[in-house]
């Protein structure tokens, strides 16, 4: 057995060799398995770890023709500028309270639409539920974006039709600040629950049956079943994908919120990444524009450790 | 059994002959360094290069099979034009990224107001005067000299062409018959305006018994409907450029006039009282004319070239439907439209090898021979007659589209793709925006003043006059370095505003002190200082 053999050379005990030595004699012995490591490895050197040298010119004062490194430098201009923003400090609070309120309504929703999805019996039934809510997930924003703006119409949107038959006064859902972040979280959940809810279901179908099968012996009903076997072997799923979102946290979600918003609903519907476009990218300001994209990755990194460390105290499985 | 002996040695020169070959791709995708051939000799048997990049056609393969495209390749055997076509959609994102990475085509497309600027800031481009005066005779001599004026910095001129075609073409387009039906006619003065909007939202224009009808639709955000804000000595500029005016020997922004506050109250009484269609203000851009088009509002704020287009699409569903294009009301403050000016160009990044051919080749369509080739709309010979016994085009008259009937559609189909500008968007525009050349002789712009009569109604015309005698257009020549830091924070909070404000969210006396507060604070007085030194 090749394997034991190499396991056992590789530690066994009594070699006292020194790093390079033993670093050497480990990739020799597992030559075949650090190559496969190669192709991936340049993949995130090239187009991950590299560009990264890239975000010094938040510090800069950033001129095409003096290039990256030739550009002045300019401390933490910048920033300072971003933060001294008048609509910064607006931006930063809209983006918050979509992040939280996605956070609050979109994670756990796909998680309740496998589990009930995991209890229907119907095949059929089963099949054509998913199908429903997948599709949505095929439709682009700017299609889901005019759909919506031409439901929601106060002039003759379907809803404003029914509101306005039981008597009601209509109402201009899109030109109302008060009403941007929840159209927002609500057509994020009707188009994207279906298609988050498949790697749950995914999941679902690799929990040992035997495990079910034991619970029911044990006198488990239905709703046991879900709460002591199916939520546990979710358990490690969730934490991750909760741990990877959590890194994208400020990232709420540019072309949807683009898409809908407009100049009357701005006071709530301007967000970082549209804050960035706007006075970033169609500026040419791409030092700038950096700057904010810095802030926004800190905080995004700051968060999945706290995450982390947060899941390993409470003994769930973490990511590092 | 271990799995590990089964990736052979083979296996794993394979996986190692992948990953450098995709970096073997990876290094021929690189851009090339510029060369130092420029002004040099061309080796004998190579051609030169040129690349233009422009926003005309729906892809890149249609603006290729375009006739401006092909002419120009036959035209000029000794150049390889490589051809580099933005979307219209996507140019306003691609550009800044353009200038950003110094990718700039040899003759780069763009807008003056918007682009120019941050191009000098990375010193990219280079000056064109000298060329223009050696390579651009015919350029030069139908360009109105105003038209410069946004491109020069410190006394130097940095584009190629700019564009020849209306500065303005926007007016009031109105139901004609549904004004007849109430008893209205074109209204003349803000208060008129007013009554009408009203009385087409209320007085059931259409006859169907239904309330369902609207006065105007807002052109998305209030950002373009500048006939208002004339009517009171003030506007917001073409797509929320801003509006400059000479105030008592001193250029003003008119964002911050006592007028434009007045504007605001006027309109926001139209607006509750149901004289406005209420998803105008709010719905994308592109969706702006859709209701008119259904016959559901009665007024519009757009091109005068689309009455027709216009009219067209009504009677479909109200076959008696007029339109026809008014006058910009007169208010306590004058009246006007705005223009857009002239803000399209072409220039010459640092990078270009051969800018004495650039200028040649565009100077070269804007030749009499070769305009009236490609002045006309349509494909050559097929969306439109092609060329007459003189060499000149021939566009088919709105009566004989009509009796091709299907023919004509298939028509349509066939070149629908290259049919946006035209394949290759240059300066020059087709005719209806662009009236013949100053140069052209006396038969040939005769050929084309018969053929732009033929080809619009009196109603259309009409307009076009209306949207020339009531052109108004900024006293700012050109940017200002404090733009690029204040302009857009303006800019979104003055569209907030003013949006706001006709909508009847906020309260417009508190909202118009926090907007001159806003504008104080955040660069309103230096810009305004700045435009006033150039």
């Amino acid at each position: 057995m090749a394997t034991s053999a190499v396991s056992k050379s590789a530690g066994s005990p009594g070699r006292n060799r020194g790093f390079w030595a033993q670093f050497l004699f480990n990739a020799w012995t597992y030559r075949y398995l650090y190559l496969m490591l190669v192709l991936p490895f340049v993949f995130f050197a090239v187009f991950r770890f590299y560009p990264m040298w890239g975000n010094v010119i938040a510090f800069k004062k950033y001129q095409l023709m003096h290039g990256i490194w030739g550009s002045q430098w300019v401390g933490l201009k910048h920033f300072n500028t971003l933060f001294d923003d008048p609509a910064f400090l607006r931006v930063l609070r809209n983006t918050v309270s979509i992040a939280v309120f996605k956070m609050l309504f979109t994670f756990p929703a796909p998680i309740i639409l496998a589990l009930f999805v995991n209890e229907v019996r119907h095949m059929a039934y089963k099949r054509f539920v998913q199908t429903v809510v997948y599709v949505p997930h095929f439709l682009s924003w700017v299609i889901y974006g005019a759909i919506l703006y031409i439901v929601l119409s106060p002039a003759n949107g379907i809803v404003n039709n029914i509101i306005s038959s039981l008597g009601m006064e209509k109402v201009a859902f899109f030109q109302k600040p008060g009403y941007f972040q929840p159209i927002v979280i609500i057509s994020s959940l009707l188009k994207e629950t279906g298609w988050a809810a498949i790697i749950y279901l995914a999941t679902i179908s690799t929990i040992d049956l035997t495990l079910y099968e034991a619970a029911i012996i044990d006198g488990a009903n239905r709703w046991q079943l879900m709460r002591y076997v199916t939520l546990p072997g979710l358990a490690m799923t969730i934490v991750t994908l909760f741990i990877l979102q959590i890194g994208f946290f400020l990232n709420v979600g540019f072309e949807q919120i683009f898409i809908l918003q407009n100049n009357m609903v701005l006071t709530t519907a301007d967000v970082i990444e549209t804050f960035i476009y706007r006075v970033g990218i169609r500026q040419a300001r791409f030092d700038f524009t950096t700057a904010a994209g810095l802030f926004n990755g800190l905080v995004g990194m700051v968060l999945v450790l706290l995450a982390d460390r947060l899941a390993k105290r409470l003994d769930l499985p973490g990511i590092f | 059994m271990s799995a590990q002996p089964k990736f052979t040695r083979r296996q794993a020169l394979k996986l190692m002959g992948v990953g450098t070959f995709s970096a073997y791709l990876a290094a021929c995708a690189a851009p090339a360094g510029s060369s130092d051939m420029a002004d040099s000799e061309m080796p004998a048997g190579e051609k030169k290069t040129i690349s233009i990049s422009h926003i005309g056609g729906g892809s890149v393969e249609a603006s290729e099979k375009s006739q401006r495209m092909m002419l120009l390749r036959a035209n000029f055997p000794d150049i390889e034009f490589e051809n580099r076509w933005v979307s219209y959609a996507g140019y306003l994102d691609k550009i800044p990224v353009q200038i950003a990475s110094g990718d700039l085509a040899d003759l780069q497309f763009c807008n003056a107001f918007n682009d120019i600027p941050l191009m000098m800031e990375n010193q990219i481009i280079i000056e064109t005067g000298p060329l223009l005066e050696q390579f651009g005779k015919n350029i030069l001599a139908v360009t109105p000299e105003p038209a410069w004026a946004s491109t020069i910095y410190d006394g130097k001129q940095y584009a190629v062409t700019h564009n020849v075609y209306d500065l303005n073409n926007m007016c009031a387009h109105y139901r004609a018959d549904w004004l007849d039906k109430l008893g209205l006619g074109l209204p003349q003065t803000i208060d008129e305006y007013g009554e009408v909007m009203r009385a087409f939202s209320h007085g059931d224009p259409d006859g169907n018994g239904q309330d369902d009808t609207y006065g105007r639709l807002l052109y998305n955000s209030v950002r373009f409907d500048d006939d208002f804000f004339h009517a009171f000595g003030v506007a917001v500029g073409h797509h929320l450029n801003g509006f400059w005016r000479d105030r008592d020997g001193r250029l003003e922004l008119d964002w911050v006039q006592p007028g434009m506050k007045d504007a605001l109250a006027w309109m926001s009484s139209v607006w509750a009282d149901g004289g406005f269609h209420p998803d105008s203000i709010s719905i994308p851009l592109g969706q702006k004319d859709n209701a008119f088009h259904a016959g559901i509002a009665g007024n519009v704020y757009s091109g005068w070239p689309s009455i027709d287009f216009a009219q067209n699409k009504i009677r479909a569903v109200a076959p008696d439907a007029v339109v026809m294009a008014g006058p910009a009301p007169e208010g306590p403050g004058g009246s006007g439209y705005t223009g857009e000016g002239w803000p399209w160009t072409f220039v010459i990044p640092i990078t270009a090898q051969w800018p004495e051919d650039c200028v040649s080749v565009i100077d070269w369509f804007f030749t009499p021979d070769v305009a009236s080739q490609i002045l006309c709309e349509g494909v050559l010979g097929v969306t439109n007659k092609g060329l007459n016994e003189n060499g000149w085009c021939v566009e088919y008259t709105p009566e004989e589209k009509a009796a091709m009937g299907d023919e004509w559609t298939q028509k349509q189909n066939e070149v629908q793709d290259i049919n946006v500008f035209w394949g290759l968007w240059l300066t020059i525009g087709t005719l209806g925006g662009t009236q013949p050349f100053p140069t052209f002789p006396p038969d040939m712009k005769k050929h084309f003043d018969d053929m732009l009569a033929a080809k619009y109604s009196e109603n259309a015309l009409a307009g076009r006059d209306i949207s020339q005698e009531y052109r108004r257009l900024t006293a700012k020549a050109r940017p200002v370095s404090s733009e690029k830091e204040f302009w857009p924070t303006l800019q979104t909070r003055f569209g907030e505003f003013i949006s706001q404000a006709v909508a009847g969210t906020i309260d417009i006396d508190q909202g118009w002190s926090e907007w001159l507060d806003f504008f104080e604070k955040n660069g309103g007085p230096l810009l305004t200082e700045q435009v006033n030194e150039i």
